[in-house]
């Protein structure tokens, strides 16, 4: 093989490798976050404090991070296709909200049981008025 | 003496009817799920986002309505420009949260215990990306068995909060943004 040839068979198989990566970049989609490991494993009521005390610090501690929640169910809600667990106590306004992934099954999810969610972390919801939130987002069931 | 007591008690019991008469006007609705969509059309692909966990409260009695909104909600379809949103767009590490804080224009003519639709345009300053600017957003609002539903539908210029665009890209990309809001706000506070 002469030298302009490798050459040539070099630079297209970099072209071909770049696009090839460039186009797994672009369509790229969100994982499941049950293959995904979570950064912290945590009750409920020990986050919603952590927000109360310091929310600056703890929205660099958790922001976009994937942390798991384990807590009581205090309500569910159903909006479409849309169903969001929230995790708390009864006697508190404050509580953890979980938006769960629309591809997992949450049928079975009774209130007042004792469950752990994953989810990833996008922030707090400071109110006094109606309560101040802790929210996940793309959330699914561990343990369960 | 005994007449000035007279007086005093009379006025009192004035106060506190007066005082009861406010506090039961004075409702507010609110939702922890409101949904608000950014929808931005581009040469190549149209960006998407939606958000369903906004916190919106309308004061029934002033008309003052609040949005409160976590930027990291804001679910792409793709991963990458969920991360170009949070990362280089919106940074929201830095300012994770945008409000509204507002008042309804024509509140009086908005009958809050009656069924009916009101067009009922919004003004006040949105905060987003660290930038506050005064806008004003022309609305629905819609009463529906004692629920007020709330929908608008408005378009931001990014540059207004200093959002940049980086210069790669600037030509396909567009500089508004249109913003959607739906809200039923199904909570009461007395």
């Amino acid at each position: 093989m002469s030298r302009k040839k490798i050459v040539l068979l070099a630079a297209c198989s970099i072209i071909l490798v770049t696009a090839f990566y460039a186009y797994k970049e672009y369509t790229r989609k969100k994982p499941n976050l049950h293959s995904v490991s979570s950064a912290y494993e945590i009750t409920d009521s020990m986050l919603i404090n952590e927000f109360i005390k310091n929310e600056q610090f703890s929205n660099s501690k958790y922001l976009g991070k994937i942390v798991s929640v384990t807590g009581q169910v205090k309500q569910l809600d159903k909006d479409g296709n849309t169903v969001t667990i929230v995790l708390g106590s009864m006697h508190n306004a404050s509580s953890v909200k979980c938006a769960m992934d629309s591809t997992e099954k949450t049928a079975n999810v009774q209130l007042s049981e004792t469950i752990t969610v994953k989810g990833a972390c996008i922030g707090f919801n400071k109110d006094d008025l109606i309560g101040s939130d802790v929210i996940l987002n793309r959330c699914v069931l561990i343990n369960k | 003496m005994n007449t000035i007591s007279l007086i005093h008690k009379i006025s009192l019991f004035i106060l506190l009817i007066i005082c009861t008469f406010c506090s039961t006007g004075q409702t507010k609705y609110y939702t922890k799920t409101a949904k608000i969509n950014f929808y931005s059309q581009a040469p190549l692909e149209n960006i998407e986002a939606v958000n369903k966990s906004a916190i919106a409260i309308v004061d029934s009695k002033t008309g003052d309505v609040q949005f409160s909104i976590l930027v990291k909600g804001f679910e792409f379809e793709k991963a990458l420009m969920q991360e170009h949103f949070n990362e280089n767009y919106l940074e929201s590490s830095k300012y994770p949260k945008s409000q509204f804080s507002g008042k309804i224009q024509n509140n009086e003519v908005v009958n809050y215990s009656k069924d009916g639709a009101y067009t009922a345009s919004v003004k006040g300053t949105l905060t987003l990306h660290g930038v506050a600017k005064e806008i004003t957003v022309p609305g629905i609002t819609t009463v529906k068995n004692g629920v007020p539903v709330m929908q608008a539908e408005f378009y931001i210029i990014l540059s207004d909060y200093n959002i940049s665009i980086p210069s790669l890209v600037k030509d396909k990309i567009s500089k508004t943004v249109r913003i959607t809001i739906d809200c039923t706000l199904s909570n009461r506070i007395n």
